[in-house]
């Protein structure tokens, strides 16, 4: 049976990362940069910890690997902003350039609130994500030349979530390590 | 909230069944619990975790709180206690919300709390990497009180 999630979506922890990486990086990010730092951000830390930061399954979907609560949770963002002008307690709207607004991250939050291995794994999602233009992230994230792109393309083949065994095992081949505690973590 | 043990339904683990864990900690202010699993001492899943913590340098004492349930825990129901270790070494954070659609299935007594509440602030001196220092901060206050 796949593995399919390892935490519940924590929607304040997602809030609290992304402002975090925004305001520590004084970026402005979109919809598309914070599933994708999500994403990383959970994989960095379970292939060295065996549990994610944030949390929730990991669809395969058109433009990559997302988390479908966390994609619904920005749309709504947006949705209320377009109907209502209402922003999140955690974000601001900017203009953005292009089709697609950005946000401003408005919550302050103290570093003290992460763990070192938490901050770690978010500094390499950043790296990972915000290293790529558009067409980069897309070839990386479909690419069956590196480890999420493998797990990505067997979940479409097979119309599921990403297996967080496979994940990590692609990791560990891809980087020629092997850390058998960290499979038993994921399951307990 | 504190002190409720919950069935937290995490698929893909413990052949997709919720499983018991106790909230240790809220945290109003982002609306989060911070929550710590429990198994029972006789179970294969548990030896198998230990031994993997003992290859990472990590003893079962230090990873770990035995309790016995039956002291410390006050079942809803027909559930009865038994001896059981809380892993203060897998402790997680999880939305208040998604923790209000999770089974109550009992409620920890203050001296069971405040054995785990030391247990994670031992861990946390022994591997302070692993949690935030504003999470160890809370769990001095916890115990204090």
């Amino acid at each position: 049976m796949a593995l399919s999630q390892l935490l519940p979506f924590n929607e304040n922890r997602f809030d609290a990362c992304m402002a975090y990486l925004a305001k520590k990086h004084q970026r402005l990010l979109t919809k598309y940069d914070m599933v994708k730092l999500h994403v990383m951000t959970d994989i960095f830390h379970v292939v060295e910890q065996g549990k994610p930061v944030i949390g929730g399954s990991i669809s395969a979907w058109t433009f990559g690997p997302v988390v479908e609560k966390a994609f619904n949770r920005l749309t709504w963002w947006e949705k209320r902003y377009i109907e209502s002008g209402a922003e999140p307690e955690s974000f601001r709207f900017a203009d953005g350039e292009g089709r697609y607004p950005e946000f401003d991250a408005k919550l302050d939050v103290d570093e003290q609130e992460f763990s070192k291995t938490e901050l770690d794994a978010m500094e390499a999602a950043w790296m990972c994500v915000m290293s790529k233009n558009w067409k980069e992230s897309q070839e990386y994230f479909h690419s069956t030349r590196n480890f999420i792109g493998r797990a990505w393309n067997n979940a479409q083949k097979q119309v599921r979530d990403l297996d967080w065994e496979e994940i990590v095992a692609n990791f560990e081949e891809e980087n020629g390590l092997t850390h058998p505690a960290v499979k038993t973590l994921m399951r307990f | 909230m504190v002190g409720g043990v919950y069935k937290v339904p995490i698929q893909g683990r413990h052949n997709n069944f919720p499983h018991p864990h106790v909230v240790v900690l809220e945290i109003t202010g982002t609306k989060e619990c911070v929550i710590v699993p429990g198994f029972s001492c006789e179970g294969v899943e548990l030896g198998m975790y230990l031994q993997d913590m003992a290859s990472m340098g990590m003893s079962a004492d230090l990873v770990c709180v035995e309790l016995d349930n039956a002291q410390h825990v006050k079942f809803i129901g027909t559930m009865t206690g038994k001896r059981a270790s809380w892993s203060v070494e897998r402790h997680r954070r999880i939305s208040t919300k998604e923790l209000n659609t999770a089974e109550k299935i009992g409620e920890m007594d203050a001296a069971g709390l405040s054995k785990i509440a030391q247990g994670l602030v031992k861990m946390a001196e022994a591997k302070p990497e692993r949690f935030s220092p504003a999470l160890v901060k809370r769990m001095r206050q916890l115990i204090m009180e």
